[in-house]
């Protein structure tokens, strides 16, 4: 199964690929609608007869990752982006039963644990007025657990939870952000901008055989994210984001709230390529 | 392929990807229920500290606690002894939505013991099994050490 879920984290990642190519071919549009090589059906929106787009197969072949890149990157700014993440989950799981259970003296964990995470970003501007950024990533997110609701099971001393939580995750994040400047500093040299937004995140990894049982874990969830970035020219980035999702990321009852923090960087494609 | 075409192709792509790992969970929760059950279970000691006695509403506790008690030693080869002498194999199964234990064993004499139990509540160190006869529940409570 973990090969059926990278196969397909693959082929979103060449969407994406594809995605920012189509972007820089078409600067060589043309009228003639007779020379494609590969022909999909075609969708009148506007119900009025679509422009035909022309594409140089040739041309194509010749470009190189980092021509393609750079074209790509004249109206926007793609970059590549990592860093480490800090997470923490918070459950309420009073109202969940099952025929396990767990001493929470043995599963609670108050900490937030480190993981890390990377991806690809696109910087740009709406109107010229409104500047933002989407991005995806995939990132590995270690999590400690806090248990706000408890079981007693007498004559057992002790406080039981029905529900273990998960310790580890794979999640792939697509998040959409505004970005708003300040006014600190030298804003020719470098930049500092509040950031806001929603993402979404797919659990690609399984999870462990306590929570195979039932399977509460939702596979997405969206989140809210909040936080500052630091720009230097554009060179790079730094950022900081504290994330939290909507709602619960579990289900049957089980109330859990993810949160995590966001420490990272990213770097203008064009100048690592 | 115009870049409409192409734009239309990718989120097509894009949903049926997130769709396959959307829907891409196991569901034998069953079988699941039943390995995670061997997997709390087996290569401990689970000793009994306490009983209970339901008959009607009339409970009745019992402490083995500080005393030399009953244990019953579960192997990850599904085989059991116990302190009664008692050795044999045991299965668990979920049926009727609930998790049975099954023992067939042998005393030192040879003669035959079989056990049924259901499995009220199972953790890494907790267990509580339960069996009815003659209209009376027996409830029994190990903690492994």
């Amino acid at each position: 199964m973990s090969n059926f879920k990278s196969f397909t984290f693959i082929i979103i990642l060449m969407c994406f690929v594809g995605n920012l190519q189509a972007q820089q071919k078409d600067t060589t549009t043309k009228k003639s609608p007779f020379s494609f090589k590969w022909r999909m059906p075609q969708i009148n929106w506007k119900k009025t007869a679509p422009k035909k787009v022309v594409t140089n197969s040739t041309q194509f072949a010749e470009t190189t990752i980092g021509e393609s890149l750079a074209q790509a990157a004249q109206g926007t700014t793609i970059s590549l982006m990592t860093g480490v993440n800090f997470t923490q989950q918070s459950v309420a799981s009073g109202a969940y039963n099952s025929n396990f259970n767990y001493n929470i003296a043995d599963i609670s964990q108050d900490a937030y644990k480190a993981g890390f995470f990377g991806g690809v970003r696109l910087d740009s501007r709406y109107k010229n007025k409104h500047d933002y950024s989407l991005s995806a990533s995939i990132g590995k997110f270690n999590s400690g657990a806090t248990y706000t609701q408890s079981k007693k099971l007498p004559p057992f001393s002790g406080n039981f939870s029905s529900f273990k939580a998960e310790e580890s995750f794979i999640l792939l994040n697509i998040a959409a952000h505004y970005k708003k400047l300040l006014p600190i500093g030298d804003r020719v040299k470098y930049k500092f901008y509040a950031v806001a937004g929603p993402s979404m995140d797919f659990r690609l990894s399984g999870t462990s055989l306590d929570n195979k049982v039932n399977e509460v874990y939702k596979n997405m969830f969206f989140k809210g994210d909040i936080g500052i970035e630091f720009s230097n020219s554009k060179n790079y980035n730094l950022f900081f984001l504290y994330q939290r999702n909507f709602g619960s990321i579990t289900n049957a009852g089980i109330n859990t709230g993810l949160n995590n923090f966001q420490i990272g960087m990213s770097v203008k494609a064009t100048d690592l390529f | 392929m115009n870049k409409r075409n192409k734009t239309i192709l990718i989120i097509l792509l894009m949903v049926l990807s997130i769709s396959m790992v959307a829907g891409s969970c196991s569901k034998d929760t069953a079988g699941t229920k039943v390995e995670l059950s061997y997997n709390m279970l087996q290569d401990k000691t689970w000793y009994l500290d306490n009983t209970q006695t339901i008959v009607n509403t009339t409970v009745t506790n019992r402490s083995y606690v500080g005393q030399v008690t009953y244990f019953i030693n579960f192997l990850s080869n599904k085989t059991m002894t116990d302190s009664y002498g008692v050795s044999g194999n045991y299965t668990i199964a979920h049926t009727a939505g609930q998790l049975n234990m099954v023992i067939n064993g042998k005393t030192a004499g040879g003669n035959t013991v079989n056990y049924n139990y259901t499995i009220e509540s199972i953790g890494s160190s907790n267990l509580v099994l339960t069996y009815t006869n003659a209209g009376t529940i027996y409830k029994m409570f190990y903690t492994a050490k």
